[in-house]
């Protein structure tokens, strides 16, 4: 069955933030390892696709990119709803972005599924001098807000690998452990051969 | 005798003969023969007493003479002592007179020896001083030459040394001095020719040192010119036309009284020259002098030149400096011809104008290449210009650096377009490639006002915030652009003979500039894998087409020769309505990516056991995705290529939906199958109509008419000529029999075959045995 498809999971997910922060940077980053030094601004929603590997299985990740801008409001929030697991964004050399985060998790538990993941994403890394939100503030953050923390840089390729790696890693322990308990795919995901050993894919793979 | 007489009476005789002597002659006579004879006679006694008593009778004589007269004797003695020391006294002072006289007569004699030696001596004073005279004439004369010369008065020397020889020297041909002159004449006259010529050489020192200045003064005065007749131009536009040096400016100048030679700022006396060539002429040595003098100027030419100059010093001062010695220098040669013409001819001022042009190019030249800045060529350019206007008016021939111009010119565009076309990458990769926001009217009014740009709306309906369809780069090109076009005829502002060559330059290089810099790197930009840079490229495109065809006429009305018949046309133009369909096919390309992604994560269970409810997520997430970008990202694309994406999309979309079956890794398909994957194809069309573009829907024809083939309870009709042409016109020949193979008439799997909705499928899928 489904002979055409060259993965074992589809995982979505989506990326939010203030406008600025480089979330199509982290994006470009993560799905062709390039980066490009002039702002372009998204309009509306965007999407890449990459396959990665996980615990030997192919995950599709289809990533969502939103337009930071409030005028996209409308078109970006209807993709909270789809989205597995959610990348917070804020740039660490912009305090709004950082204080901005409560707002856009508050979105998230509007408008996302419950129990949806999220991580919180502190880009810029690499600009210490411009730094004004500190590793320990975005730490204390996510603690705050019961979410992983990953200080990232799209530019100098610091940790974004990580960052969709382990979200990719705990949504794919979430979908599994819920399938293993009512034995019902979620919405989206197909694991396509049940009875593989599902003990083996936890833990993170980078 | 004595002997006869009685000796006695003889001795008394004797004695008185002897005393009644009358004289003393007599005296001495009668006694010496008296002693002689008494001595020899022995009688010597006798004779002594004879004469003893002769005295004594004499006295007792005396003394009774003088018993009487005694009172009266020696009043008479001491009368005559007195008379006698009377006489004495006289004598001596007769004595002492005479010797007085004596004296003075001799002192008399010696002045008067002295009075005509004097005499003569005083005649030959005469004689000599008149000979001196005639010759201190002369040599007054001599000397007048001599002072002439020192008081600079080289004529009149020359005039008053002719006068001497011819003259003045006749008259003193018999002393030796006249020909002592007549020798000193020659050297007196090269003394002349020397004094001139050093005075000329002094001018011509000084000439050389007040050249530049002069051409500095001859540079200010052309630009005085220029700006009396811009104003006039200002005034009377008719006059606009007319450049400097044209006869009407000229006729209007002439009001405007200035002598460059002779100003506040600098006069130039050829006095020296005309003196030194006066003398020459008068020395007869004209010929001599006229070569004398090319070679010098020949030389200072030469001393002008220098080695080599710098054209980006500050104020291209070097270069100033150069030009403005060489007009200087010119314009003392024409003036010299002026005043001078059997000193200098034209020829040899020309040979000398030519001769400083063509060094002056070459230095040029050679500085050339360290100039890098437009500006800095457009100064040079600016002060070559007036160099050429300048000596234009003196009637220089000026081709030569006319065409050399030309060359400043061909540099000039080089550099600009340089320059612009970094200006233009650098926007271009700068841009933020969004439509442009703009926050009030002034702002507003900038734009439209540097863009070629028609907006659709009046300007007092728009409202603010608002935002323009192009990105920022547009406008900042525009700007750029008519930049471009104004320095390029800043080159044929005041002074520039080939007009036509910067129409046709300028025209090339914004050609060149708006398919190199803009299209084509707007064009390479179009790999971006942002649909949004993408579709604004587009947009751009587009509106750089507007503007290129609004620049052509504009290009064909700035031509500096309007009369110029013939429109402009740029090949930009093309490349940019060209590259127009490079975009669409580039967001073509992009979209129809993204919706090969999407319908990669189609997830059809082609056996499946039971009937899906809802529309596939994929699908879900297709119309979604499609209807987002319509609604934003590709919203702002002109209508028509609007459409045409979203046919191309929507066309792409359904291939791709119908290839899913047709996958050869497909081999059997169930009725749920069929009825999930028309589902969705029913999903899809709904969300086509709400496009509101009936033709849209024509792309989905072949999947939908595919998919009631699959679902037809008699498939034998596809094999049906014109029932297929009827029903299934779209369907595909070859992919029709092959979907109808791997259909399977009933669901496989017994254990899920509860549902009800699924025998109402199965039923409805049943398929002929």
């Amino acid at each position: 069955m489904a002979g055409t498809r060259n993965y074992d999971f589809l995982i979505k997910l989506l990326l939010i933030g203030d406008s600025g922060v480089g979330k199509s940077c982290c994006l470009l980053r993560f799905s062709e390892d390039s980066f490009t030094p002039s702002f372009i601004t998204t309009i509306g929603i965007d999407f890449k696709i990459r396959t990665i590997e996980l615990d030997g299985k192919r995950v599709k990740l289809q990533i969502w990119d939103t337009a930071g801008q409030e005028r996209f409001r409308t078109i970006t929030t209807a993709y909270y709803r789809g989205a597995m697991g959610i990348l917070l964004v804020y740039d660490v050399t912009d305090e709004r972005s950082f204080n901005n985060i409560r707002t856009w998790f508050s979105n998230v538990e509007q408008h996302a599924t419950e129990g949806v993941n999220k991580i919180l994403i502190g880009n810029k890394c690499d600009w210490e001098e411009k730094r004004v939100v500190s590793v320990e503030r975005g730490q204390q953050l996510a603690d705050e807000l019961g979410i992983p923390f990953m200080e990232v840089s799209a530019k100098s390729n610091i940790n974004v690998e990580k960052a969709f790696y382990s979200l990719a890693a705990d949504i794919k322990k979430r979908i599994i452990d819920t399938s293993k308990n009512d034995q019902a795919p979620a919405q989206g995901v197909n694991v396509s051969d049940q009875n593989n050993s599902i003990g083996s894919m936890g833990g993170k793979c980078c | 005798m004595p002997s006869v007489i009685d000796p006695r009476m003889e001795l008394d005789y004797a004695v008185q003969q002897i005393v009644q002597a009358p004289s003393d002659n007599e005296y001495f006579n009668q006694l010496l023969p008296a002693i002689k004879d008494a001595s020899k006679g022995g009688q010597s006694h006798q004779l002594l007493r004879s004469l003893t008593q002769y005295s004594a009778n004499r006295e007792s004589e005396i003394e009774r003479i003088c018993n009487t007269n005694h009172q009266g004797f020696v009043s008479s003695v001491n009368q005559l002592l007195h008379v006698r020391e009377g006489t004495i006294g006289l004598t001596s002072e007769i004595l002492a007179l005479n010797h007085s006289i004596q004296s003075s007569t001799e002192k008399l004699a010696e002045q008067k020896k002295a009075l005509v030696d004097s005499r003569g001596v005083r005649q030959n004073i005469d004689e000599a001083t008149q000979a001196l005279r005639d010759c201190l004439d002369v040599l007054r004369l001599a000397n007048q030459v001599h002072d002439l010369l020192s008081r600079k008065s080289r004529y009149s020397a020359l005039r008053a040394l002719d006068e001497l020889q011819s003259v003045h020297l006749k008259e003193i041909t018999q002393y030796k001095i006249a020909e002592m002159i007549q020798k000193s004449v020659p050297a007196t006259k090269k003394l002349i020719a020397e004094a001139v010529m050093t005075d000329l050489n002094t001018w011509l020192f000084r000439i050389r040192e007040t050249s530049q200045f002069l051409g500095e003064v001859a540079f200010y005065h052309t630009e005085q010119r220029r700006t009396r007749q811009k104003d006039r131009a200002e005034a009377l536009p008719d006059l606009s036309n007319f450049k400097l040096n044209f006869a009407i400016e000229l006729v209007s100048d002439e009001t405007e009284e200035f002598d460059i030679l002779d100003n506040e700022d600098v006069q130039v006396d050829f006095t020296p020259l005309f003196e030194c060539l006066h003398i020459h002429n008068a020395l007869g040595q004209i010929d001599r002098f006229r070569a004398e003098y090319a070679a010098t100027r020949k030389q200072q030419k030469e001393l002008l030149m220098p080695s080599s100059v710098t054209l980006i010093d500050a104020e291209s001062a070097s270069l100033s400096e150069l030009l403005e010695g060489i007009a200087g220098f010119a314009i003392v040669e024409k003036a010299t011809m002026k005043k001078t013409p059997e000193l200098r001819s034209a020829v040899d001022v020309d040979e000398l104008w030519d001769s400083m042009c063509q060094t002056a190019i070459t230095l040029i030249s050679k500085a050339l290449h360290e100039v890098t800045n437009a500006e800095v060529l457009l100064k040079i350019k600016g002060v070559i210009a007036l160099f050429i206007q300048t000596m234009e008016s003196w009637s220089y021939p000026v081709a030569a650096l006319d065409a050399f111009l030309l060359k400043l010119f061909e540099k000039y565009a080089e550099l600009l377009k340089r320059r612009f076309s970094d200006d233009f990458q650098e926007i271009v990769s700068t841009d933020d490639y969004m439509p442009m926001p703009i926050s009030k009217l002034d702002e507003y009014d900038k734009v439209v006002n540097v863009s070629w740009y028609t907006p659709d709306k009046p300007r007092e309906d728009i409202r603010f915030p608002c935002v323009l369809p192009f990105s920022q780069m547009y406008p900042l090109c525009c700007i750029d652009i008519r930049n471009f076009l104004n320095q390029f005829y800043f080159f044929s502002d005041d002074h520039f003979q080939h007009p036509r060559v910067i129409d046709e330059t300028l025209k090339t290089s914004l050609d060149e500039l708006l398919s190199e810099s803009v299209c084509r790197l707007l064009v390479e930009r179009l790999n971006s894998q942002y649909l949004g840079q993408i579709v604004q490229i587009l947009i751009n495109l587009e509106h750089f087409e507007i503007a290129c065809r609004e620049l052509e006429p504009l290009l064909a009305a700035a031509r500096s020769n309007a009369s110029v018949e013939g429109s402009v046309s740029l090949s930009a133009t093309e490349e940019f309505r060209g590259n127009k369909k490079t975009a669409e096919k580039r967001i073509f390309e992009l979209v129809n990516s993204k919706i090969d992604d999407l319908i990669g994560t189609a997830e059809y269970d082609w056996m499946a056991p039971t009937l899906e409810k809802e529309p596939s997520n994929y699908m879900q997430t297709l119309t979604r995705y499609l209807s987002n970008i319509m609604n934003s990202v590709l919203l702002g694309l002109p209508t028509e290529i609007k459409e045409l994406i979203y046919f191309d999309a929507l066309s792409h979309a359904a291939t791709m939906i119908l290839s899913l079956p047709l996958s050869t890794e497909v081999r059997r398909i169930n009725p749920n199958g069929v009825a999930a994957l028309a589902k969705d194809v029913q999903y899809l069309t709904e969300f086509v109509d709400t496009l509101g573009n009936p033709i849209l829907r024509e792309n989905l024809d072949e999947l939908q008419q595919t998919i009631m083939l699959m679902q037809a309870e008699n498939s034998d009709e596809f094999y049906d000529i014109a029932t297929r042409n009827k029903k299934y016109g779209r369907v595909d020949a070859m992919n029709g029999p092959i979907l109808l193979e791997k259909l399977t008439h009933t669901v496989q799997s017994p254990a899920l075959l509860k549902t009800d909705k699924f025998q109402a499928l199965s039923s409805r899928f049943g398929m002929k045995s």
